[in-house]
C-alpha cells in the first residue's frame, strides 16, 4: 500500500517472484491494473460509444453496434456528419463562432473583473471584507432557476435603450454572464493571490511603488501561469453554459452552440441518435483538447485554490 | 499604466465591434413568433410578403414551449411579436393572462374546416387561424394483420395470435403509458376526461378519470399486459421500432411519425381507431394556428396579413411542405391527394377537441402516471385511476383557493330579492378580507345560483374556531343567524384542519348553512324539473334543497310544484353523486318512489341525517 | 459593507507624478462615462415606468463614484466594476425574487392594475345604437384617407376624417369600375387602395378617426368599421372599472387584485398586490402537510450526501492508484479527466440514451449477459442507482485531479517520519495522508455537497423525477425528485397556471437551507486562511 502513495512503479515490476512478500505485491498490482483497466472502460465507454455512434450510419440507438458494420463507403461513415452540416435549418458553423465571441469577450472581462477584485482581497484588510466574501459566496447558491425571469425582464428592459444590451444580443448575454463573474471565480483566483508572499508587495510599497505598480509590474507577472487555468475555467463555463443562452437568445443564428445542439436535438435525440452525437462530438472536441493540453495547469490550479482556500 | 490603458481600450474596442455586428434593428412593422419548424416555412413567406407590399415582416424563431412562457413577460414590456404560432390548447392559459386577442375571419370562415374552428373556440371566442388539425388513428402492418380489427377485444385476439403463431413478437403496442395516446382506447370503453357542460365547454368539475368507462378502457390495457402482449417502459421511439421491424403490428400514432415510417421504408395502413362498448374510439383532435398579441403594435396590419396573405393556398402550402399535418385551410385541403390524410381525416371523424382549459394541464401527469402503475402491474386498473382521479381533483382544487377564496361569478339575481349576499365574521381575513365583519368585503359574497335559487360559495379555511352571520346587500340592516332568525346570535364554525367550506343561503326561508355544521343535501329525483331545475336528476340543484332551519337534524323542504305522476328521488350530499342514499337510507341504494295524486298537492321531503332515511309524504 | 476603512497600510500611498494625475483623469473620465450612461438609462426607464430597474441602476452608478472617489474606500476601487454587476446582475434579481414571494403574481395576475386595465381596454364595443360597416380605404393625392363603408342592410356612405360622413350609392358614386361590393375606383379624388398600398395604409389608419367627434367612424378590425368603443372604462377618480356594454362597475379589491362586481363576478384580467405571507403559510400547509415531503427531502440529502460520497471516495482511490510520475500515468489520468471536459447537457443526454430501457446499450448488454432488463425507468431504486451512477461519472474525474494535486503537496517527510515509527500503510492512509487531504479538500466536498443539493438540471434531465410515487397527493411526486424539481414542479408545472409568487417563496426557503450550509463551509475555510495568514 505503500506503493500507492510513494508510488514507485519500476521497483513494482523489478521485484522478484521468489520472495513470498513479493506474492503479495504481485496481488496488490494485479488488483491495481484490474481497478484502473475498470475504472478506464467505466469512464471512456459513453465516450467511445458516442464517438461510434457519430460515424455509424444507422442512425438508430437500437440497432447501434460498436463496430459501424455497414458501412460501405466512406461517405457512409460521415453521413450523420454531413446530415448536420448540411441540413439549411442547422447552421452549425454559425453557433460554433458565436460561442467562441461570447466566451472569448466574456472570459476576458470576467477575468479582468476577479483579478482585480481577488487581488484587493488577498492583499487588503478593511472592514467588511469578511462579509463581502461570505455576500459573494451566497449569491453563488441562490437557485436562480427563478432569477430568470427577473433577467430576462431586466435585459429586455435595457435592451429597449441600449440596443446591443438587449434580448437576443450577444451583449446582452455577456452582460449577464458578467454578472456572475465575482461569484464564480474571485474565490479561486484569490487563492492563487495568497500563494504569493506579501513579502515581495510589501517591500516594493516600501520602495514606493503604487498599489498598481506592485500589482502589475510584480505580482501578476508571478500568478500569471495559473490563470491561464482561471481564463480556461471561465471559457469552458460560458461556452457549455445553455440554460441563460437559450433564454436569451431567440434568432437561430444567434444561437450559441450549446442553445443550438439542445434545440435541435433534445425533442427527438433517440430519433437522430447518429446526428446528435456527430454534433456533441464536435462541440465537446475542441474543449477536452483544450482541457488536456492545460492539463498540468489544471491540476496545478486548481489545487492551489482548493487548498488555500 | 500605459499598458493597463490599452487593455482598457482594447476592451472598450472589442465591446464596441460586438454592438456593431449586432447593430440594432428597428422594430418591423409586424413581429412573428414562430416555432422552429414553422419558422423556417414562415421566413421566406414574410421576406416575399415585406417585398411585394412594401410592409416590413418579421420572423423570429423561438423554442415552442418558450412563446407560451415568454409572451405575457415581453408583450407588456413592448417587445413582443403581433402574431404568434401556437398550439390550440394553450388558449385557456393565454387567455388567462389576457395575452392573446380573438380574430374576426369574417369571410374567410368557410375556408376553415368546422373541427379546426372549434378547436379554437374558447368562452364563445374564435382565438386563432387555425392551419392544421391533426388526430391519431390506428396504425397495423397489413402484412401481418390484412384487415382492420373492428373492435379492441379483436385487437386482442389478434395480438394473441400473432405471438402464438410466432409471426411477430407483440401484437398491438401502446405509446407506453402516454395518455394522449391512451385517451382513443379509453374512449371506445366510454371513458372520457372533462365532462361537458351545458354550453358545450369542458367542466373542469367533472373529472372522468375514474368513470367506469375509463376504468373498463384500462381493464383492457391490464389484460393484455398480464397476458404478456405488452412489455414494461414502451416510449415513442420503441413503439416505431418495433413496428418498423415487424416486432409488433398495431399501434396508434399521428402524422409526425409517417416521415420516420416512410424513411425506414415500413409497411403500414392507417384505419380508424378500433371500437368497445361505447363505439369507436375518439382521439384527441389539436391544432396548430396563429394567434393575434393582445399586446400587438398593430392589430389591423397583423388580421390583414393573416386573412389576406396566409389564407391561401400557395403559403398555407409552404407550411404544409415544412411540416406535414393536415391542413385545416379547405382549399388546400382539398387538392391534396394524400391516401394517409384521408385515413387520418377518417379516424378524426370520431374525435373530441383536447380540452384547453387551464385545468387540463392537471390532468396529464396523474393521468399517466395511473396507466403506467397498471402496464407495471403496480396497481389494479381501478385503483391506478382512483388515484389519479383524487390527484386531479386535488389539484384542480388546491389552486382553486386563489380563484374560489376570492368572488365568484354568478347569476343575476332576481330584482325583488337581495342584490348582495355575504358572510360577515371572522372567516373574512382568512378568506382575504382585509378585516373581520364587513358585510361589503367582496371576498366572502355568495354567488347566486338561478338553477338553484339559492346563494353559495366555498371557501377553503385554515383550521380555527370561526364565527359568522349572513348579511344581505352588503350591510347589516338585514341580517340572521343560524335560525333563520333576523339579527339573531353568531353561526360557531370549528375546524380541526384546513376545509373547504361551502356556504349556502336561502333568500326564500332566510335559511344560512355551511357543510361543516350541516349536511348540504339534495333530493334529486325525476321531478326536479318541474320545480325550476334545468333537468331531473341533478343533486347540484338545491331547488331541493333539505332544510334544517331549527337545528334538530331532521333537514326538509316541501313545494306544491309538482304536477300529479309517479316520480323516483334519492337523497345526495354535498350536491354530487358521490355520497347519495335510496330506500332505507341505504347508500347507493335504491331510488325511492312516490306518486302525487294531483297537480298542487304539496308534496314534503323529510330526511333524517342521523340515519340517512328519506321520507317523501305527498298529501 | 457599507463602512469600510483600511486597517492596515503598506508604505506610503499614491506617490504623485504623471501617472498618477494621469489616472485620476482617466478615472474622472471614466467614472463620468459611468455616471452619464447610467443616468440616462435610468431616466429613460423611469420615463416608461420600469422605475425599480431605473433607481437601481442609478443607485448603483452613484455607489460606484463613491467607492472610486472616497479616499478610505480605495480597496474596493478595484472590485467596483465587479460589484456593480453583481449588484445588477444577480442581488437584484434576489431581491426581485424576494418581493415576487410577498405578492401574488401568477397567471391572472401578472400586470400591475395599470397594465392590466390599459390590456382589457382595448376590447371594444360597438357605441349604443351604432352600426358596424365593412370597410374599404381610399387615399388621395395629399395622402388623406377615407373609408367606403357598407353596412349589412346594404346602406354605403362615405367617411372623411374631420368630416361629416357622407351618403353614397353603392355602383353609381364616383368613378368606376365598381369591385363586387359597388365601391367605385375613384371617388372626389380619392382612389380604392389594393395591394401593397392598402397593406401600407393599414399600418397608419387603425388610429385614425372617421367622420366628425359627434358621428366618429373608427376601425376596429378588418372586417369592421364603425362607432367603437372601448368595453372596458377605468374611472379614476371614483376607482371603478365599468363594463360598458351592461354598466356593470367592478370595484378594485386591492387584497386580492381583482375587479370585482356587486354581483361577485371579477373582470377578466386581475392585477398583482402585496399578499404578505401567505405564499409562505401557503408552503408551510400544503406541501408540508399533503405532500411526501419528508421524502423528498430525504432523497435530496441523500442523493447529494452520496454523490459526494461517491465521487470523492472513487476520485481519491483513482488518484492514490495513479500517483506516480510515469508517462502511463500521465496517459491514464488524462483520459479520465475526459468526463469533466465533456459539455453536462451532452453528457447527461448520452446517458439518457445508453440506460434507455430499449436499445440503450448499457440495458441491453446487461439483457444479453443476465437476462435482466434493468428498470431504470420504472423501479424507484434503480432509477436512484441510475442518476448516482451518472452522477459519479460526471463528478469523479474533478475529484481525482483535486486529489491528486493534493497529494502531491503533502510533504514526504511527513510518511518518513511516520515509517521510522512503523506505520504501515493502512495506518499512514488513516493517519496522515486522508485527514490532511481532508483539510485540504474538505470546503470543495461541502461546495459540491450544496451544488448537488440544488442540482436540477441532473434530476430534470435524467428521468423528469420519475418513476412516480404511488398515492402521493397532487402533484405527481417522482422517486428521484428532489427538492427543487419537486417545488418548481408543484408550482410552475402541474396545477395548470404559473405562480411565480409562490415558486419565488420556495425559492427562498431552500436558499435559506443552502445559504446556511455555505456559511458553515465558510467557518472551514475561515479556520484556514486564519493558519494561512500566520504563514
Amino acid at each position: 500500500m505503500s506503493s500507492l502513495i510513494t508510488s514507485d512503479a519500476g521497483r513494482l515490476s523489478a521485484t522478484r517472484d521468489s520472495d513470498p512478500r513479493n506474492y503479495v505485491r504481485g496481488i496488490f498490482t494485479l488488483a491495481r491494473v484490474i481497478v484502473i483497466g475498470l475504472a478506464l472502460v467505466f469512464t471512456l465507454f459513453p465516450v467511445v460509444w458516442i464517438i461510434s455512434a457519430s460515424f455509424n450510419p444507422t442512425g438508430s440507438m437500437a440497432t447501434q453496434t460498436l463496430i459501424p458494420t455497414n458501412v460501405k463507403s466512406s461517405a457512409d461513415l460521415f453521413i450523420n456528419f454531413t446530415k448536420l452540416l448540411n441540413n439549411p435549418q442547422v447552421p452549425f458553423w454559425n453557433w460554433i463562432g458565436n460561442s467562441l465571441v461570447v466566451s472569448v469577450i466574456t472570459t476576458v472581462l470576467s477575468l479582468g473583473i476577479t483579478i482585480l477584485a481577488a487581488y484587493s482581497f488577498s492583499r487588503f484588510r478593511f472592514r467588511g471584507r469578511r462579509s463581502l466574501l461570505v455576500t459573494i459566496l451566497l449569491v453563488q447558491v441562490f437557485p436562480n432557476i427563478l432569477a430568470m425571469v427577473a433577467l430576462y425582464l431586466m435585459v429586455l428592459q435595457i435592451g429597449q435603450y441600449i440596443p446591443f444590451l438587449g434580448l437576443n444580443q450577444h451583449g446582452g448575454l455577456i452582460m449577464v454572464y458578467l454578472g456572475g463573474a465575482m461569484g464564480v471565480n474571485t474565490w479561486l483566483v484569490k487563492g492563487f493571490f495568497d500563494t504569493i508572499p506579501k513579502d515581495i508587495d510589501e517591500s516594493a510599497l516600501v520602495d514606493g511603488a503604487t498599489h498598481w505598480q506592485t500589482f502589475w509590474y510584480l505580482v501578476f507577472p508571478l500568478v500569471r501561469p495559473i490563470l491561464a487555468v482561471a481564463a480556461m475555467l471561465a471559457f469552458v463555463g460560458t461556452f457549455n453554459e445553455f440554460i441563460l443562452a437559450r433564454i436569451l437568445l431567440s434568432d437561430r443564428q444567434n444561437w450559441t452552440l450549446m442553445v443550438g445542439l439542445f434545440n435541435f436535438v433534445s425533442a427527438k435525440f433517440t430519433d437522430d441518435w447518429g446526428v446528435f452525437a456527430a454534433g456533441s462530438l464536435i462541440a465537446a472536441t475542441p474543449i477536452v483538447i483544450l482541457y488536456l493540453s492545460l492539463q498540468k495547469y489544471i491540476v496545478g490550479g486548481l489545487t492551489q485554490g482548493a487548498v488555500k482556500g | 499604466m500605459r499598458k493597463s490603458f490599452i487593455l482598457l481600450s482594447l476592451v472598450v474596442m472589442m465591446i464596441i465591434s460586438v454592438s456593431v455586428n449586432v447593430a440594432a434593428q428597428s422594430r418591423p412593422d409586424l413581429l412573428i413568433w414562430a416555432d422552429n419548424t414553422r419558422a423556417p416555412a414562415l421566413a421566406p413567406l414574410a421576406e416575399q410578403f415585406s417585398n411585394d407590399f412594401g410592409v416590413t415582416v418579421q420572423v423570429q424563431e423561438i423554442g415552442l414551449g418558450d412563446i407560451r412562457a415568454n409572451l405575457p413577460v415581453a408583450g407588456p414590456a413592448g417587445e413582443g411579436p403581433d402574431i404568434i404560432v401556437a398550439v390550440h390548447d394553450w388558449i385557456g392559459e393565454l387567455v388567462l393572462n389576457g395575452s392573446v386577442v380573438p380574430i374576426d375571419l369574417g369571410d374567410k370562415a368557410a375556408e376553415f374546416s368546422e373541427a379546426s374552428l372549434t378547436l379554437f373556440t374558447y368562452n364563445d371566442q374564435l382565438y386563432g387561424m387555425p392551419y392544421a388539425v391533426e388526430n391519431v388513428a390506428f396504425f397495423r402492418n397489413p402484412e401481418l394483420v390484412p384487415d382492420a380489427p373492428a373492435t379492441w377485444d379483436e385487437v386482442r385476439t389478434i395480438s394473441e395470435a400473432l405471438r402464438d403463431a410466432g409471426t411477430s413478437e407483440f401484437g398491438f403496442l401502446p405509446q407506453g403509458s402516454d395518455s394522449y395516446h391512451f385517451f382513443p382506447i379509453m374512449s371506445a370503453f366510454g371513458g372520457y376526461v372533462f365532462g361537458l357542460d351545458e354550453n358545450g365547454n369542458a367542466n373542469p368539475n367533472d373529472v372522468g378519470i375514474d368513470s367506469e368507462g375509463s376504468i373498463a378502457g384500462l381493464e383492457w390495457l391490464d389484460g393484455m399486459v398480464k397476458a404478456g402482449l405488452i412489455p414494461n417502459s414502451l416510449d415513442y421511439d420503441t413503439m416505431l421500432s418495433n413496428f418498423e421491424t415487424g416486432k409488433s403490428a398495431m399501434m396508434i400514432t399521428g402524422p409526425w411519425a409517417l416521415n420516420r415510417l416512410n424513411q425506414n421504408g415500413a409497411v403500414y395502413t392507417i384505419s380508424d381507431i378500433p371500437a368497445g362498448p361505447a363505439g369507436q374510439g375518439s382521439p384527441f383532435i389539436g391544432g396548430q394556428g396563429f394567434m393575434l398579441s393582445a399586446y400587438n403594435n398593430n392589430q389591423l396590419l397583423a388580421e390583414a396579413f393573416l386573412l389576406d396573405f396566409m389564407a391561401a393556398v400557395e403559403p398555407m402550402q409552404a407550411l404544409y411542405d415544412a411540416d406535414p399535418r393536415p391542413p385545416a385551410y379547405l382549399p388546400l385541403r382539398e387538392t391534396l391527394e394524400n391516401a394517409d390524410l384521408a385515413a387520418f381525416d377518417s379516424a378524426g371523424k370520431a374525435g373530441v377537441p383536447q380540452p384547453s382549459i387551464p385545468q387540463m394541464a392537471s390532468v396529464w401527469g396523474a393521468w399517466q402516471s395511473g396507466i403506467g402503475f397498471v402496464i407495471s402491474q403496480e396497481l389494479t386498473p381501478a385503483e391506478a385511476f382512483g388515484n389519479a382521479a383524487t390527484q386531479i381533483r386535488d389539484l384542480i382544487a388546491g389552486k382553486a383557493p386563489e380563484v374560489a377564496a376570492g368572488p365568484v361569478t354568478g347569476d343575476t339575481p332576481p330584482a325583488d330579492g337581495p342584490q348582495n349576499v355575504s358572510i360577515p365574521g371572522t372567516v373574512q381575513v382568512p378568506a382575504g378580507c382585509a378585516g373581520d365583519w364587513d358585510p361589503a368585503c367582496a371576498n366572502t359574497q355568495l354567488a347566486y345560483s338561478a338553477n338553484s335559487d339559492v346563494w353559495s360559495n366555498t371557501f377553503v379555511l385554515p383550521a380555527g374556531d370561526y364565527e359568522y352571520k349572513v348579511a344581505l346587500n352588503n350591510g347589516w340592516d338585514e341580517n340572521y343567524g343560524g335560525m333563520a332568525d333576523a339579527g339573531g346570535p353568531n353561526v360557531v364554525l370549528a375546524l380541526a384542519e384546513e376545509t373547504a367550506v361551502t356556504f349556502v343561503y336561502d333568500n326564500k326561508t332566510n335559511w344560512v348553512a355551511d357543510s361543516v355544521n350541516h349536511v348540504i343535501a339534495s333530493v334529486p329525483g325525476s321531478y326536479q324539473a318541474a320545480i325550476g331545475c334545468s333537468a331531473d336528476w341533478a343533486p347540484d340543484c338545491l331547488r331541493s334543497w333539505l332544510q334544517d332551519v331549527d337545528g334538530d337534524g331532521i333537514y326538509s323542504f316541501s313545494t306544491t310544484a309538482i304536477p300529479a305522476g309517479d316520480y323516483e328521488a334519492k337523497v345526495a350530499i354535498n350536491q354530487t353523486w358521490d355520497e347519495n342514499y335510496g330506500e332505507n337510507g341505504e347508500s347507493g341504494g335504491a331510488n325511492l318512489k312516490f306518486t302525487v295524486p294531483a297537480d298542487g298537492t304539496e308534496v314534503v321531503f323529510s330526511y333524517d341525517a342521523s340515519t340517512n332515511i328519506l321520507t317523501i309524504t305527498s298529501g | 459593507m457599507a463602512a469600510v476603512t483600511t486597517e492596515k497600510v503598506y508604505g506610503p500611498q499614491e506617490p504623485r507624478s504623471f501617472n498618477f494625475l494621469f489616472g485620476i483623469v482617466v478615472r474622472l473620465a471614466v467614472l463620468g462615462l459611468v455616471n452619464a450612461v447610467a443616468f440616462w438609462l435610468g431616466y429613460n426607464l423611469w420615463r416608461d415606468g420600469n422605475t425599480a430597474l431605473g433607481i437601481v441602476i442609478v443607485v448603483i452608478a452613484l455607489g460606484v463614484t463613491v467607492i472610486n472617489l472616497w479616499p478610505s474606500l480605495w480597496p474596493l476601487r478595484w472590485m467596483s466594476p465587479g460589484l456593480a454587476l453583481m449588484a445588477l446582475l444577480a442581488i437584484y434579481p434576489i431581491f426581485y425574487t424576494v418581493y415576487v414571494a410577498f405578492t401574488n403574481f401568477s397567471d391572472g395576475h401578472r400586470y400591475t392594475k395599470a397594465e392590466a386595465v390599459a390590456l382589457m381596454s382595448r376590447t371594444k364595443v360597438l357605441a349604443e345604437g351604432g352600426t358596424s360597416y365593412q370597410w374599404q380605404v381610399y387615399s388621395n393625392e395629399a395622402g388623406e384617407y377615407a373609408l367606403w363603408l357598407t353596412a349589412e342592410d346594404g346602406t354605403t356612405l362615405f367617411a372623411r376624417p374631420g368630416q361629416p360622413v357622407e351618403n353614397v350609392v353603392a355602383n353609381e358614386s364616383g368613378e368606376g369600375p365598381y369591385d363586387e361590393s359597388g365601391a367605385p375606383a375613384t371617388i372626389d379624388g380619392f382612389s380604392l387602395l389594393t395591394g401593397g398600398a392598402r397593406f401600407q395604409a393599414l399600418r397608419d389608419i387603425q388610429t385614425i378617426q372617421f367622420g366628425t367627434e359627434e358621428a366618429p367612424v373608427g376601425i376596429k378590425s378588418r372586417n369592421e368599421a364603425g362607432a367603437f368603443v372601448s368595453k372596458w372604462q377605468f374611472d379614476a377618480d371614483r376607482n371603478v372599472l365599468i363594463d360598458v356594454e351592461n354598466g356593470t362597475e367592478y370595484i378594485p379589491n386591492e387584497v386580492t387584485g381583482d375587479f370585482v362586481a356587486a354581483s361577485g363576478a371579477t373582470a377578466p384580467l386581475g392585477y398583482w398586490v402585496p399578499i404578505g405571507f401567505q405564499n409562505f403559510t401557503r408552503i408551510f400547509t400544503s406541501i408540508a402537510v399533503s405532500g411526501p415531503l419528508i421524502r423528498v427531502f430525504l432523497w435530496t440529502i441523500a442523493f447529494a450526501f452520496l454523490s459526494v460520497i461517491t465521487s470523492f471516495a472513487v476520485g481519491l482511490m483513482m488518484a492514490l492508484l495513479l500517483n506516480g510520475s510515469g508517462i502511463r500515468y500521465k496517459i491514464i489520468k488524462s483520459l479520465l479527466i475526459i468526463p469533466y471536459a465533456v459539455p453536462g447537457m451532452i453528457s447527461i443526454l448520452i446517458w439518457r440514451g445508453m440506460l434507455n430501457p430499449n436499445g440503450g446499450v448499457i440495458t441491453s448488454t446487461i439483457a444479453n449477459l443476465t437476462g435482466y432488463t434493468v428498470p431504470w425507468q420504472t423501479d424507484a431504486g434503480w432509477a436512484k442507482a441510475g442518476i448516482l451512477l451518472v452522477n459519479l461519472w460526471l463528478s469523479y474525474p474533478y475529484f481525482m485531479l483535486i486529489c491528486s494535486g493534493a497529494l502531491q503537496s503533502i510533504p514526504s517527510s511527513i510518511y518518513e517520519a511516520a515509517e521510522v515509527d512503523g506505520a504501515n500503510a493502512w495506518n499512514k492512509f488513516w493517519s496522515l495522508t486522508l485527514p490532511l487531504l481532508l483539510v485540504a479538500v474538505g470546503p470543495l466536498l461541502i461546495a459540491s455537497f450544496t451544488y448537488n443539493f440544488n442540482n436540477y438540471l441532473l434530476i430534470e434531465a435524467m428521468f423528469q423525477g420519475g418513476p412516480t410515487m404511488i398515492g402521493t397527493n397532487a402533484p405527481p411526486v417522482g422517486h428521484t425528485d428532489n427538492l427543487i424539481s419537486y417545488t418548481f414542479r408543484f408550482a410552475f408545472g402541474a396545477g395548470g397556471t404559473r405562480d411565480f409568487g409562490f415558486a419565488s417563496a420556495i425559492a427562498i426557503i431552500i436558499f435559506i437551507m443552502v445559504g446556511l450550509l455555505t456559511l458553515l463551509q465558510f467557518r472551514f475555510t475561515k479556520r484556514w486562511e486564519e493558519v494561512g495568514d500566520n504563514v
